[in-house]
């Protein structure tokens, strides 16, 4: 009784063991493919990410349905076209910009006055690029409507202004508090209190 | 954009690191391998636990600089109720997006973290332990906590500068 207990075990175990080892190395064939489109650069021939898809979609396969062939190319297509979207690009920039700061607008950067040449004395430096405005044959400042009129290079403080409201200088918010007075009121609140006489 | 102003900053640090007396405590700040990797070295300010030893901070510049500000963190352990013990990373205001200024340059951030070592912050603590003796007033606890992981890890006066 015991032997045969034995020998089932044994038997049972070989094949867990050779029934694990085919998906084991499918997994592995699927992370490294899927680890290479998340950190790769793009450097790589493309032919070949295609073809390593393909059989990673077919080894995927073997140990459950069958998979046609079309469908596995299906997959592959997607995959380069996946590693051709600059997905971590974009989910930083939500990241960056699904803070609470927030920026000015296009037309109050575009309305920002201009510093004549004339007007820029030859020790004044965009604290931004910390350049002399005069270094450049063709300067486009622009001043700030803070208290110190504080002057950068447009294309240093468009940037900032993008993505914050302030002057890098004093800190003063550029854009009118509008905020507390567009507030709506709570009609819904206004029911209750109405309902608790009514 | 940020290599034209790095490039900057390399010159005006080589101008007055170490020679500038007004930073008598960045002892190196020097790019690696590229200008957006850079270590320096700081001297424990004086009048403070941390007198005497020096610790090493590594700077990494994010590539929208100076819009973002850099991120630097201690390169050898330092208790300090604003610097996390394990990873080095110190609770700043002006080293996040929010309170960052495009006009900072690399050697205010350092004169700031220089600033933090004498005068922390235990409201925002990244070390509980050495906030709470800070909290409670407990200024010789304090101190000697400090000073017990500086002589740990810290490196002396006679040591060589961090490379």
């Amino acid at each position: 009784m015991s032997t045969y207990e034995a020998q089932e075990e044994a038997a049972a175990r070989e094949r867990a063991s050779n029934t694990t080892q085919p998906p084991q190395r499918s997994h592995e064939t699927l992370a490294t493919m899927l680890s290479n489109l998340f950190t790769g650069e793009g450097t790589r021939d493309l032919p070949q990410e295609t073809n390593l898809a393909a059989q990673g979609i077919r080894l995927v396969g073997s140990d459950g349905e069958e998979v046609s062939q079309s469908q596995a190319q299906e997959f592959a297509r997607a995959m380069t076209l996946l590693q051709e979207l600059p997905i971590r690009d974009s989910l930083l920039e939500q990241l960056s910009t699904q803070k609470d700061i927030e920026g000015v607008s296009q037309e109050f950067i575009d309305s920002l006055e201009r510093v004549s040449r004339k007007s820029l004395k030859p020790d004044q430096t965009c604290s931004i690029c910390t350049s002399d405005f005069l270094d450049d044959p063709h300067p486009l400042v622009v001043k700030l409507p803070c208290e110190g009129n504080h002057r950068f290079d447009l294309e240093c403080i468009a940037p900032w202004l993008k993505v914050h409201s302030t002057c890098p200088l004093c800190r003063k918010n550029l854009v009118e508090k509008k905020k507390f007075e567009d507030l709506p009121v709570d009609s819904e609140e206004e029911e209750d209190d109405w309902e608790m006489y009514g | 954009m940020a290599t034209k102003r790095l490039m900057k900053e390399f010159s005006l640090v080589q101008k007055s690191i170490p020679s500038d007396s007004e930073y008598p405590n960045i002892l190196t700040l020097q790019p690696q391998d590229t200008l957006f990797q850079w270590k320096g070295t700081i001297s424990g300010p004086k009048d403070t636990p941390f007198e005497g030893y020096k610790w090493g901070l590594i700077i990494d510049i994010p590539h929208t600089y100076p819009s973002s500000p850099p991120s630097v963190k201690f390169a050898n352990k330092i208790c300090h109720p604003n610097v996390n013990f394990q990873t080095g990373e110190i609770c700043l205001n002006i080293l996040n997006q929010e309170h960052w200024s495009p006009a900072w340059n690399l050697i205010n951030v350092i004169v700031a973290i220089l600033q933090l070592l004498g005068n922390p912050e235990p409201l925002s603590p990244l070390n509980i332990d050495v906030s709470n003796l800070l909290k409670l007033g407990d200024m010789s606890a304090y101190d000697g906590l400090i000073k017990y992981y500086a002589v740990r890890y810290g490196l002396k006066d006679e040591d060589g500068i961090l490379d």
